[in-house]
């Protein structure tokens, strides 16, 4: 017999790693001018920082970004970790929140088509928006408000992404918590917590992105009086 | 010709770090005539995990070889038995401790292999590769669900519907693996699954040497799984069973 183990004769593919695609969906209205701007450009800093970190988030997590100022604009195309180059984003405009909705999901579902052309397994998206203010390009009950209520409800229901609303300073937090799914309630951030807040988004993704099959994901829940909160994957 | 059952399964390293037990399991029995092999994986949102794949295997292996005179029990019907066998055993050791069934959930592969023909039932994740006249081809894919971390399980509802029941293949040699080391039997291409041969040939080649000198390959494959290359491969629990016939090629023509 060889004295060849087998661990030596046999060939081990590359780990393929399963992905999770993220957008971040950005109020960069004028609103947002000064200190919340730079916090958020902050905070993009952050959370890549803290994601290279991770090794698996690093390989795992596919980021987009999608500013709503002035125009909606795709910043960020998705990419890995070790590609992102956090952007320095301007604010100026108005609050085109609707319309930059729904480009994110449309992003979503074509990132999607991609995965399964090239056999890449995946974990369920999110969509994570930010803002400051309300939507300027829908008001409640117009076609757009319908068409962004169903994409985010049914996309929910259907299981197609994870979208979570958090609304910073004067945002109208009674029209996030229409435009989210019944079951998630939008998040306030509280004077200040940017950093925190970005540094919860990447351990929730690193943890999401270490998730094995079956497996409940829990999530620290910033804002519940346990502390924790458990997202039905 | 001898047929030869071999296999192992072992801790991933997020269990070893954890100190939970390996939640996979799998069993393998013969009658005169029939080979039964079941493989299980553990879900890890459940709680008895380890618990549920060991009755389902061990309830599902012996299933597979019931009745074995009975010429009019077909294998499909024999590996559709082995499912709502286990399934039913595991639902009694749920209600004796008082548990919900879906706290021993698994997935379930179930092999029945008689004279060179293999019939494989399959719920979930995990894969089935078969290797005739030097080719080999999978022969049960892992189950399709969209997101990486979810599969179906034996013990929901519409286990029936998840149930897949494999057409009968005549094969020398078949490999099955869950969901753990799944990535070195067959790697994904598009949306279909192919066999990687230069993982399944040498092992082949291995064993058929161990075989020989009446050896048992067993530790080499615990020692395989262990390895640090395999660990790399994914943190999972991993369980590896080779269906072996003895005097055949395994080798490319």
């Amino acid at each position: 017999m060889d004295s060849d183990t087998l661990e030596q004769l046999v060939d081990i593919p590359f780990p393929q790693h399963p992905h999770c695609a993220t957008v971040l969906v950005l109020d960069t209205s004028a609103s947002m001018k000064g200190a919340k701007i730079a916090e958020l450009n902050e905070g993009l800093k952050i959370l890549a920082d803290e994601l290279i970190q991770d090794d698996l988030a690093a390989k795992r997590i596919d980021l987009a970004i999608i500013s709503f100022g002035r125009a909606v604009e795709v910043i960020q195309p998705f990419t890995g970790i070790n590609q992102f180059e956090p952007p320095e984003l301007e604010a100026g405009g108005y609050t085109p929140m609707g319309a930059a909705i729904l480009e994110a999901a449309s992003l979503i579902e074509k990132r999607k088509a991609e995965y399964r052309e090239t056999g890449v397994d995946y974990y369920r998206p999110w969509i994570f928006l930010v803002t400051d203010g309300q939507p300027t390009d829908m008001s409640r009950g117009d076609a757009r408000w319908q068409e962004v209520i169903q994409v985010i409800h049914n996309g929910e229901a259907d299981r197609k992404f994870l979208f979570w609303a958090l609304g910073v300073d004067q945002a109208n937090m009674t029209i996030l918590r229409e435009l989210s799914p019944p079951n998630r309630t939008p998040l306030q951030l509280k004077e200040a917590q940017w950093s925190e807040m970005f540094l919860w988004l990447s351990r929730s993704l690193a943890k999401i992105s270490d998730s094995r099959i079956g497996e409940q994901i829990s999530l620290e829940n910033p804002t519940g009086p346990d502390g924790w909160g458990i997202v039905p994957l | 010709m001898n047929i030869n059952i071999t296999g192992a399964s072992v801790r991933g390293n997020r269990h070893v770090q954890s100190g939970q037990p390996c939640q996979d399991a799998y069993a393998a029995v013969c009658s005169a005539n029939i080979r039964g092999v079941a493989v299980a994986d553990g879900l890890g949102s459940a709680e008895h995990a380890d618990a549920g794949a060991r009755i389902a295997v061990d309830t599902a292996s012996q299933m597979v070889i019931a009745d074995p005179e009975s010429p009019d029990i077909k294998p499909e019907e024999r590996v559709r038995q082995a499912f709502c066998k286990a399934r039913e055993a595991v639902i009694t050791e749920a209600e004796k401790q008082g548990t919900a069934p879906e706290e021993f959930a698994s997935t379930l592969i179930v092999a029945c292999y008689s004279d060179g023909n293999i019939t494989i039932g399959h719920i979930g994740d995990g894969i089935v590769v078969g290797i005739r006249d030097g080719h080999s081809r999978v022969l049960s894919p892992p189950g399709e669900s969209e997101y990486a971390n979810e599969t179906a399980s034996l013990m929901q509802s519409d286990w029936e519907r998840q149930l897949r029941i494999s057409p009968t293949f005549e094969i020398d040699h078949a490999v099955i693996a869950t969901d753990g080391c799944q990535g070195a039997v067959a790697v994904k291409r598009g949306a279909s699954f192919q066999p990687h041969e230069p993982f399944l040939l040498p092992l082949l080649s291995y064993i058929e040497k161990k075989y020989q000198n009446n050896q048992n390959p067993e530790p080499d494959i615990s020692s395989l799984l262990t390895s640090r290359k395999m660990q790399e491969l994914s943190g999972d629990d991993k369980t590896l069973v080779i269906l072996f016939r003895e005097q055949v090629s395994h080798r490319v023509s």
